[in-house]
């Protein structure tokens, strides 16, 4: 039924709503990833995402194989990333856009299947974390001032426990780059 | 500071202008610390992604579904973006205003620490304390004059009664028995579950024990495993496997002889219960296929599907694959009856059956069955008109439980009261699911009919309201064209708390009528479709 909807996938090729659809959702985490890299926050992050899924839609009947939709969106993302961060230049410091551009170059180099590596490596590695340091490493996540609330109930001053989260975020990341390794090898 | 510190602090938004500044030349000039940075910042995404599901994935314990914290506006925002392919068009939203105040709902906590998991042939002792299959308890007391129920608690302890019975709740770890036979199962989680009689205190080691008390006189024999337990407050004695003590309420505790109770099996139940649901089950198949020949009916769909299948036909006869709905993202999960037959769950921001009905009606009746498990949005879809244009139907739940059928009424002119919105009008039922309701099936039907000129709503076979159709929202020639079956297809606003209306929930069964069913008829549909009778 999909394929019958009025919309402008019906530029004769065979990718339908319903691809585009699951498309999005598939490479989501990866497009997000990618925009982490050239924004400052995570709420801009969002904001580009949606925007961009936008254009997506409208520009999707130009896309002929699914293969590309990752590049493609890729693309689209970088752009919105840029014109989103033009905004914010005058206001505070953010990285330049020649920074920004050869940070995206490497970005837009890790295809599908090594992202997906690594989200499945990351949780294998957070599981070896104790409780209480998953709850630290997701924290910055789970609203405002989590973090804080946290220095709060342990004793700790906020600034003792970014600490510790820098830290423990760095033995995650090797976890992850070990497990990589492994699995190439 | 080393290079990765800095990262970190950047991500973390910790990093102030001038470390940022330091970080920035330190990226322009190595390529190596760019690759770190990059792989870094798929960390953070992985975390990010990691955090909210963990937020808003409900706890499930055995088939109770609570949650204890509600998204933040962040993921929203996250997911918005699978339905924000509507925002290109823009218009006032529309099911948001009829006119009830915003009524803020507290957030919900999680109550109880124990859910009725079973009952077979339970007769309560007072009309007034009742509970279903499903629902959940806390610190009360449970009595029946006859039967079986079968009590989880979250502990992981299940505790079966055998009527009559009077049983008090206290916590998921601990429950008194002042009259009745009960069976305690206790797994290796559960270990110091603790069950008092009249004159004694048990303690289960683990695994399995009988436990009886008639006037006062108390008996415990243990199944399996070990407890420990002191009698009138004397000393503390280890029973295992195949010992029986007599617990008199007046005397010592003394070792006695066995099999003289008859504790309640689960498997037995388990079997019977099994047979009535085929039963039932089969029943309604019998009735569906005939409710399927309807001549009124338009849509009816049961969501069985084929493994891989992304359709769902529609079972109305003629059969015309026009109607068939299109799965996108919904789950298939088990129905209503479970192992027998299947469901759609809508968990997912983006989860949806699309469908495309033709022609022009002279009256609605949505009728479905819907297991809700939470209500997350401010609207959880169940039927949805695409663009809500003249003639259209919405069909769906407010967050403060309240069941909503609304018609466009002309999508050309503005609302008198309201004029940012077009011309339509919402039909509420009282508030009718709450949180305690989790996890539940329920038989929702709602009726638009021009020529009574009433809209109705009605739950499990029973009606809850009717209410009046003013003069000026009359409509008379109703349709459907593309649309939604748990979700919304065409949200106008940008808000993403009003354009992802998803039902987190599944929905089982949906018959789209072209005739305003009587209460009769919606009684009847309810009772022949049901399961079981608990």
């Amino acid at each position: 039924m999909s394929e019958t909807q009025s919309g402008p996938i019906d530029g004769g090729n065979h990718l339908s709503e319903g691809d585009f659809m699951r498309l999005l959702m598939q490479h989501e985490p990866a497009l997000r990833a990618f925009a982490r890299v050239l924004l400052p926050n995570w709420s801009l992050v969002d904001e580009v995402i949606q925007e961009a899924s936008i254009t997506l839609w409208e520009k999707f009947s130009q896309l002929r194989e699914e293969e590309g939709f990752l590049p493609w969106a890729k693309v689209v993302v970088r752009f919105k990333c840029l014109s989103a961060i033009s905004k914010m230049q005058r206001d505070r410091h953010v990285f330049s856009d020649g920074v920004l551009e050869i940070l995206a170059d490497e970005a837009e180099a890790i295809d599908a299947e090594e992202q997906a590596a690594a989200r499945s490596a990351l949780r294998t590695c957070l599981e070896r974390f104790s409780e209480p340091h998953q709850e630290l490493l997701l924290a910055p996540y789970s609203g405002d001032g989590r973090v804080k609330s946290i220095a709060e109930e342990s004793g700790k001053s906020a600034n003792a426990l970014y600490k510790l989260l820098g830290r423990l975020r760095e033995k995650l990341s090797d976890c992850v780059h070990k497990n990589l390794k492994i699995q190439a090898s | 500071m080393k290079p990765e510190e800095r990262i970190q602090r950047y991500l973390l938004g910790e990093a102030t202008d001038a470390e940022i500044g330091v970080l920035e030349t330190m990226l322009a000039e190595d390529r190596e610390l760019r690759r770190k940075f990059v792989f870094e910042a798929g960390v953070d995404a992985g975390l990010r992604e990691i955090a909210l599901e963990r937020v808003s994935e409900p706890k499930v314990i055995k088939g109770v579904s609570f949650r204890t914290r509600f998204l933040p506006v962040g993921i929203a925002a996250g997911v918005a973006f699978l339905l924000g392919l509507g925002v290109m068009q823009f218009g006032a939203e529309t099911g948001t205003v009829d006119v009830e105040s915003n009524v803020s709902v507290e957030e919900p906590l999680a109550e109880g620490f124990a859910v009725i998991e079973n009952l077979f042939d339970v007769e309560w002792a007072s009309e007034e304390k009742t509970w279903r299959k499903g629902d959940s308890l806390g610190a009360e007391v449970l009595r029946l004059r006859g039967g079986l129920a079968e009590v989880q608690f979250f502990s992981g302890a299940t505790m079966m009664v055998q009527g009559p019975a009077e049983i008090a709740l206290k916590s998921a770890w601990e429950a008194r028995c002042a009259q009745g036979v009960v069976r305690m199962q206790v797994p290796p989680a559960a270990r110091g579950f603790k069950l008092q009689g009249p004159s004694t205190e048990i303690v289960d080691l683990g695994t399995e024990f009988g436990f009886q008390v008639r006037d006062g006189e108390a008996y415990v024999e243990v199944l399996d495993g070990e407890i420990s337990f002191r009698h009138r407050g004397g000393e503390e004695h280890i029973a295992t496997k195949g010992a029986v003590w007599a617990l008199p309420a007046d005397r010592a505790a003394s070792e006695a002889d066995g099999g003289l109770v008859a504790f309640p099996e689960l498997s037995g139940v388990e079997g019977q219960a099994e047979l009535s649901q085929r039963k039932d089950f089969e029943q309604w198949q019998v009735y569906s296929a005939d409710f399927a020949r309807d001549e009124r009916m338009i849509a009816y769909y049961t969501f069985e599907r084929s493994e891989l299948s992304a359709v769902v036909p529609s079972l109305a006869e003629p059969r015309s694959s026009e109607f068939d709905g299109a799965v996108v993202l919904a789950e298939t999960a088990s129905g209503r009856w479970p192992g027998l037959n299947q469901a759609l769950e809508f968990r997912r921001p983006g989860a949806r059956v699309r469908v495309h009905i033709a022609g022009e009606f002279q009256a609605l009746t949505f009728a479905a069955w819907v297991r809700v498990d939470s209500l997350d949005r401010r609207y959880n879809a169940l039927f949805m008109g695409d663009g809500y244009e003249t003639g259209e139907p919405h069909w769906q739940i407010r967050d403060d439980g309240k069941l909503m059928l609304s018609v466009m009424v002309d999508d050309s002119r503005p609302h008198p009261t309201h004029p940012e919105v077009r011309l339509h009008r919402v039909y509420f039922s009282p508030p009718m699911w709450d949180l305690s309701m989790s996890g539940q099936w329920l038989h929702l039907a709602s009726v638009f009919d021009p020529t009574s000129k009433t809209v109705s709503h009605y739950v499990n076979g029973e009606r809850l309201s009717q209410e009046a159709i003013p003069s000026d929202f009359q409509i008379d020639t109703l349709r459907i064209g593309n649309a939604e079956i748990g979700n919304w297809g065409q949200p106008f606003r940008k808000d993403p708390s009003f354009a992802i209306r998803n039902l987190n929930g599944r929905i089982d069964e949906l018959a789209i009528v072209n005739a305003a069913l009587t209460d009769a008829e919606i009684r009847e549909l309810h009772d022949r479709s049901r399961t079981g009778h608990d």
